[in-house]
């Protein structure tokens, strides 16, 4: 059992989707974190989330969001607001939404008691492993909006001095073939 | 006057599939399957190192990662002509094998079954005759009365508070359910306790992969799993106990629940044994090979034509040149430049979206071919082989699930009334069962192996100058998967996925020849054109999966019109 999960969620293949998994990767890179948090990155796992949430006391995601705001804004929103609408019909293993994966944990009497979720809006989810800029302009904030909500829970990450190159591997096209 | 359906939701992960059909007097006359979401991996792997196509060709998908990148891997194996040792070969398969067996319950409980059961029925169920129902069709130690008095309240209690939550998205009341509150509460039940044996599957992914979604061992030439028996980190004998452990707990499940419950439901929708056939041209793939080389394999592959079992013939391994020149992907109908058929070594990806034109080009997922045909792929495609030629596991679980249903429904099955939308659903469970015993065979020939002193896992890949082009097979849950390498002086030049649910989902191709989706659609009951249940029984039944990306969570929950218009 984990006190605390910070769990990416996005397609690093297509753009600013990435921009959970990328933030994720900063966090680790310029923060040391205590035993009892771990940072996941989950990719896009509809159902497969289930089993990712259930050990935790308290789970922060990180993803892209269609809103409010343009795009690179940040927004915070908690588990009554993520599965406050109505769900969609389920057509393939896709379907089942984070609402419906909450709801599901929900109807089991387990899973996280706190869930929040750190969202930036994204400008392009095109095909592709690059940011855009204003999205990667947005890291910054969106990591200390992370940290600030670490803070709330009791949880101080101390900076990583020096800090450490960020690991977007994705992002990256292997230099013997550039 | 003939009403013109579409069903379109932009859900947060999947979002793919528009399907629209044309009702008239009760019954689909007309039907268009679109994918709404281009993929663009081929571009992305375009300049990269062939090494490390895996690990970006199994985020194309976020369901079945692993599918993907073992097919990335036997595709630059193919190229280069690299086999892989025997270990290599048994790790894989025990990672597909988990992962079909927790896909396949997944699908069943957890996407399909509430087109079948109604939920909100459950809640009239005596549960004593539930119990004394569930413990006649199986020994399942989770059937007692205490299970279902429990379900029952746990589904009372969500309705109490003026919410489905998870259920609430389902046609309840719907004309065209027909099961007794009793075997809909008992299938609620099993919805509940299949969340636990679908994630000890992938727990045993996990133990061989480091992590999935998204393996973390594998590598073009074998695996990435340190064998040593003694040593607490690498892949010892307490890791193979646990996933044998873990591979038989689930076997144990769907041979008790998951196969009682496919004959117990199918037995009272025999009517949908005669929908939903659509295009009876099958296709599989050879999977699980029993040695390093790939020349001998656990489960056949072959074709079939106009669903007449006499004219299957096998695909005989990974390097069947009948498989490798007869494929061809058509874009007549989709959303790229040109209208051509092209071999997928030749192919381009050059996207070119216009709206939706239904006499025109309507889908971002391309038309596959098969000496010019459309195939169906998946579990019915494979029973099908297995059973012509002569599979046992095949045979004895496709005879005892159709001689069951038969004694139920109270009429005289054979293996054609698998042609169907419920077809394809026993016939996947039927290809859970088999793997099942699959898992414990390919396990015991793993330790084996490695009991005479053998553990090697990976042989290291050489690139030669020049261009060198290879394909990688997989018979993945939902049918043949094949990826397609052209490798320049080391370096990826052209990459294809042609994966199953673009055979099944493509749309009509340059003849205007429909998919296996569209065609399988024609003549199905529709009783409300504003429900249209049965049109989701059926497309349900091919296990949709045209994912591979967008996800974007939408806090309104409303549609996103992003991820339409690309």
């Amino acid at each position: 059992m984990k006190a605390i999960r910070i769990l990416a969620l996005g397609n690093v293949l297509i753009g600013d989707d990435a921009v959970g998994p990328y933030l994720l990767a900063a966090l680790h890179a310029h923060y040391h974190f205590p035993a009892d948090v771990d940072l996941v990155d989950a990719g896009t796992p509809g159902f497969d989330l289930l089993p990712m949430i259930e050990d935790v006391h308290t789970l922060l995601l990180l993803d892209s969001v269609t809103g409010p705001g343009p795009p690179g804004s940040i927004s915070v929103s908690n588990r009554d607001e993520i599965i406050g609408s109505s769900l969609p019909h389920r057509r393939g293993p896709h379907d089942p939404s984070l609402r419906a994966v909450l709801l599901e944990a929900q109807m089991r009497g387990i899973g996280p008691q706190r869930v929040y979720l750190i969202g930036v809006v994204p400008e392009s989810t095109h095909a592709g492993t690059q940011l855009t800029p204003v999205v990667r302009a947005a890291v910054p904030a969106a990591e200390a909006v992370v940290v600030q909500q670490l803070k709330n829970l009791g949880i101080n990450p101390q900076p990583k001095t020096p800090p450490e190159q960020v690991c977007a591997w994705w992002e990256e096209i292997n230099p013997q073939n550039a | 006057m003939s009403k013109r359906i579409s069903v379109d939701p932009v859900t947060r992960i999947e979002g793919h599939l528009r399907i629209d059909v044309e009702v008239d007097q009760g019954k689909v006359v007309n039907s268009w399957s679109s994918g709404q979401m281009w993929r663009g991996i081929e571009i992305i792997l375009q300049g990269r190192d062939p090494r490390e196509a895996w690990l970006f060709a199994q985020r194309i998908c976020g369901v079945c990662t692993s599918v993907h990148a073992i097919a990335s891997v036997r595709a630059v194996e193919n190229a280069i002509g690299l086999d892989i040792p025997t270990n290599a070969q048994l790790i894989r398969n025990l990672i597909l094998i988990a992962h079909s067996l927790h896909d396949h319950i997944v699908h069943f409980y957890h996407l399909t079954a509430l087109d079948w059961v109604d939920v909100v029925s459950a809640l009239d169920a005596d549960p004593k005759k539930t119990a004394a129902l569930a413990e006649s069709l199986s020994e399942w130690p989770g059937n007692s009365l205490n299970d279902m008095v429990a379900a029952k309240k746990k589904l009372a209690g969500f309705v109490g508070q003026g919410r489905l939550g998870i259920f609430e998205n389902g046609y309840w009341g719907h004309a065209a359910m027909k099961l007794p509150p009793e075997v809909n509460l008992l299938a609620v039940a099993h919805y509940l306790q299949a969340l636990d044996y679908q994630r000890r599957a992938n727990q045993a992914v996990a133990i061989l992969a480091g992590k999935t979604p998204n393996l973390q061992n594998l590598a073009v030439g074998g695996v990435a799993n340190a064998i040593d028996l003694d040593q607490a980190t690498a892949l010892n004998m307490e890791k193979l106990n646990r996933i044998r452990m873990l591979l038989a707990e689930v076997g144990q499940f769907i041979k008790q629940v998951y196969i009682p419950d496919v004959i117990a439901i199918g037995s009272m929708y025999p009517e949908w044994l005669s929908y939903g056939a659509g295009v009876t041209n099958y296709m599989s793939v050879p999977d699980l090979p029993m040695n390093s080389k790939a020349t001998d394999f656990e489960i056949p592959g072959g074709t079939i034509f106009d669903g007449d079992l006499s004219t299957m013939t096998p695909i005989h391994g990974w390097n069947d040149p009948r498989f490798r020149d007869n494929v061809e992907e058509c874009i007549a109908r989709s959303w790229y430049d040109g209208d051509w058929s092209r071999h997928p070594y030749e192919e381009e990806t050059v996207p070119n979206y216009t709206e939706f034109e239904e006499d025109g080009k309507y889908s971002w997922v391309k038309s596959p071919r098969f000496q010019g045909k459309p195939m169906q792929v998946g579990p019915l495609a494979q029973v099908l082989m297995g059973y012509t030629q002569g599979h046992e596991p095949t045979k004895r679980w496709s005879d005892h699930i159709l001689t069951q249903v038969s004694s139920l429904a109270g009429v005289e099955l054979g293996l054609d009334v698998l042609h169907s939308t419920l077809g394809r659903n026993v016939a996947r469970a039927i290809r859970c069962a088999v793997l099942s015993e699959s898992a414990e065979q390919h396990w015991q020939m793993l330790v084996d192996n490695i009991a005479k002193g053998d553990t090697a896992v990976c042989n290291p890949p050489v690139f030669p100058t020049g261009e060198v082009r290879g394909f990688g097979l997989h018979e993945a849950p939902r049918g043949t998967l094949s990826h397609w390498v052209v490798i320049e002086n080391g370096v990826i030049k052209n990459y294809q996925a042609v994966v199953p649910s673009t055979w099944n989902a493509g749309p009509r191709d340059d003849k205007n020849v429909p998919g296996p989706y569209e065609a399988s659609l024609i003549d199905n009951p529709v009783a409300d054109a504003d429900r249209p249940l049965e049109v989701l029984r059926t497309i349900h039944s091919f296990d949709p999966c045209l994912a591979c990306a967008i996800h974007t969570h939408d806090p309104d929950g409303t549609a996103r019109g992003s991820a339409k218009a690309r």
